[in-house]
């Protein structure tokens, strides 16, 4: 559904590239996560796929649609939530959502249900102005489904809303991945895109670190380790081994047959820890 | 196509009515009614200033005219300083001509004299003459006044009261405020608020965005001349006429401010560039007012034209074919801005402010 080939970008049309020569496919019904500290190259790519941004150097294919002249038709396909809310302050919750329906030639989803699906049925007359942060980017995230989209570019889905509404968020992304939409997942949520992304790429500095599923990323880069509580001369100590290394495994079995164990637990890396090791770089930096 | 426009028409008039917009412009209908009506006198006419040529060997015209004090006078000594004196401004000449005392006097009008002041000026000058002649005039007792010359005959009319001389100032100061500052405020909003991405993001074009600015403009422009007609002018004037340059006249302005406020970024900076286009664009209501005041960078505003055909409309003199000069450079002016404001948005909407 989306090829991106050798794609490089630079605002200041030089050298100095915000995106430097990455390439991936996404397949149809695939949700994809795009992980990358602040100004790593995540928002360019992503305005790339949405036509916000031209394409100077490179291919970029979204539903079959070249991006160096994206028609008409490819905005009735794909659906776009913003990282930063931006809906009519004017106008009602209700009133944005009818008027970006009345902009498709597709058929669209009934307003006011997708209000209710975001939890905003109750806000939906009030102005968008007087909205929280948070009931703000559930709107944004409302109008991207209006047009029932193929494919549904998401910038930090569930920034701002409370761990009930995270949940919903994440249901109802997984229910729109069941009706076959291919979901563009950008964040920093790493617990988010762990938990909802079949696979993933790690952006930093406007290259592609790595691309893989979440699962084969910490096994290739993140460490297995065990950590073992043990008393030592009345005392509570804790130690913590590499299942990846001879020797702490060695010294693990030797710990466990001369020592009391009160508690063993294995542990795995986290997305983050294996982001960190791939590209050098914290997410929130 | 027809759907999305009326929606996007819709949703501008909406956010004008809510950011009471819609209400400044009703307020300031009935501010201008209220000022054209009881504030601005019907008559504000003042004696012309005069440009004197005693060819009399007396000279006792010019000597009764610099004892007498009758308002600004200019002096000529010859036929050369007269034709140079009267040149460009709004002065009358007179050419007292004679042997010892003035026998005859040529009277040249620049054109837009009402028949008011010229019945004045010629009583005026009767009545010098007899003060000189001790009341007896001339060989007939009185000196017959000619008018001889009309220097701008297309300018002659028929004049309207001042203060309703003034509406199509005011059609004219609306259409272009509305379109400067409404259509230029709405869209540094949509910048300020991001909506334009989530626009860009859907399948309605920036044509479409440009038509619905013009078509929402120009129906409050169309509204306001309606209920500051209904208050001034009544039913008097071309409607069909006045109608069609106003709402023409706000796509215009819509147009050129949509192109022009694409390149300020946010509502502050835009406001010094508003006042700016206002300044320029309303610099053809001197010309109303001092025809001869027509250089060409003045002739090619679009303003310029609207303002002479509305006045047509209004106070028709027997030259309808202002309206269709009006219109035609008002659609040159249309030709040469949609491709720069098309190009200006789409710009605006991609990698401009990225």
């Amino acid at each position: 559904m989306i090829e991106v080939r050798d794609l490089y970008y630079s605002y200041t049309h030089d050298k100095r590239y915000a995106v430097a020569g990455i390439s991936f496919n996404i397949e149809k019904g695939e949700i994809f996560g795009f992980l990358g500290p602040n100004g790593a190259g995540k928002s360019t790519t992503q305005k790339i796929l949405t036509g916000l941004l031209p394409v100077q150097q490179g291919e970029v294919k979204v539903a079959g649609h070249d991006m160096r002249k994206p028609g008409r038709d490819l905005f009735n396909q794909i659906g776009v939530s913003f990282e930063n809310p931006n809906n009519y302050f004017k106008l009602s919750g209700l009133e944005n959502l009818q008027f970006f329906a009345s902009l498709y030639d597709v058929s669209t989803a009934d307003p006011m249900e997708l209000l209710r699906l975001v939890g905003l049925e109750d806000a939906a007359g009030r102005r968008a102005g007087g909205y929280s942060k948070g009931m703000s980017h559930r709107l944004t995230f409302a109008r991207s489904m209006l047009n029932k989209p193929s494919i549904w570019f998401i910038d930090e889905p569930t920034a701002g809303q409370d761990p009930a509404m995270t949940h919903r968020v994440q249901e109802i992304i997984r229910e729109e991945q069941g009706r076959g939409v291919t979901v563009f997942l950008t964040t920093h949520n790493m617990q988010v895109a762990e938990h909802l992304c079949d696979r993933v790429a790690f952006i930093n500095e406007g290259k592609i670190s790595a691309v893989d599923t979440p699962r084969n990323l910490k096994l290739r880069y993140g460490e297995k380790l065990v950590t073992v509580e043990y008393r030592d001369n009345g005392q509570l100590r804790k130690e913590v081994f590499s299942m990846s290394s001879d020797d702490e495994r060695a010294k693990m079995a030797d710990l466990l047959r001369s020592r009391p164990v009160e508690t063993v637990h294995s542990q795995e890396a986290t997305l983050e820890e294996v982001f960190i090791k791939v590209t050098g770089r914290a997410l929130g930096g | 196509m027809s759907r999305r426009l009326l929606s996007l028409t819709a949703r501008n008039l909406r956010l004008i009515s809510r950011n009471y917009y819609l209400a400044i412009i009703l307020i300031l209908a009935l501010l201008y009614a209220a000022v054209t009506r009881f504030l601005i006198p019907a008559d504000l006419s003042q004696k012309p200033p005069v440009v004197l040529w005693d060819t009399t060997a007396g000279q006792v015209m010019r000597q009764a005219y610099q004892q007498a004090e009758q308002g600004q006078v200019f002096f000529a000594d010859s036929a050369e300083a007269y034709e140079t004196l009267l040149e460009g401004t709004n002065r009358i000449g007179l050419k007292v001509l004679g042997g010892v005392i003035p026998e005859r006097i040529e009277v040249t009008y620049q054109g837009w004299e009402t028949e008011k002041t010229r019945k004045l000026l010629e009583a005026s000058i009767q009545g010098q003459i007899a003060a000189i002649t001790g009341g007896a005039g001339g060989a007939g007792g009185t000196f017959p006044v000619f008018p001889k010359v009309v220097l701008k005959q297309g300018q002659a009319g028929v004049q309207p009261p001042f203060n309703l001389a003034l509406v199509p100032i005011f059609i004219l100061s609306e259409a272009v405020l509305m379109g400067v500052f409404l259509a230029g405020a709405l869209l540094i909003a949509e910048s300020e608020e991001r909506t334009n991405l989530a626009y860009r993001v859907s399948p309605a074009g920036t044509a479409e965005y440009v038509l619905a600015s013009c078509l929402a403009m120009g129906m409050l422009a169309v509204a306001f001349t309606v209920i500051l007609n209904l208050l001034t002018t009544g039913l008097a004037g071309n409607w069909p006429a006045i109608l069609l340059l106003v709402f023409t006249g706000a796509v215009v302005t819509t147009v050129i401010t949509l192109a022009y406020a694409s390149f300020f970024a946010n509502l502050s900076q835009f406001l010094a560039g508003m006042i700016v286009a206002v300044f320029v664009l309303t610099i053809p209501a001197a010309s109303y007012f001092m025809p001869s005041f027509s250089p060409l960078l003045v002739r090619l505003l679009p303003s310029y034209p609207m303002v002479f055909a509305l006045r047509e409309a209004y106070f028709p003199s027997g030259n309808p074919g202002l309206t269709a000069a009006a219109m035609k450079q008002m659609g040159i002016t249309l030709v040469v801005f949609i491709p720069i404001v098309l190009w200006a948005l789409e710009r605006r909407l991609r990698g401009g402010e990225a």
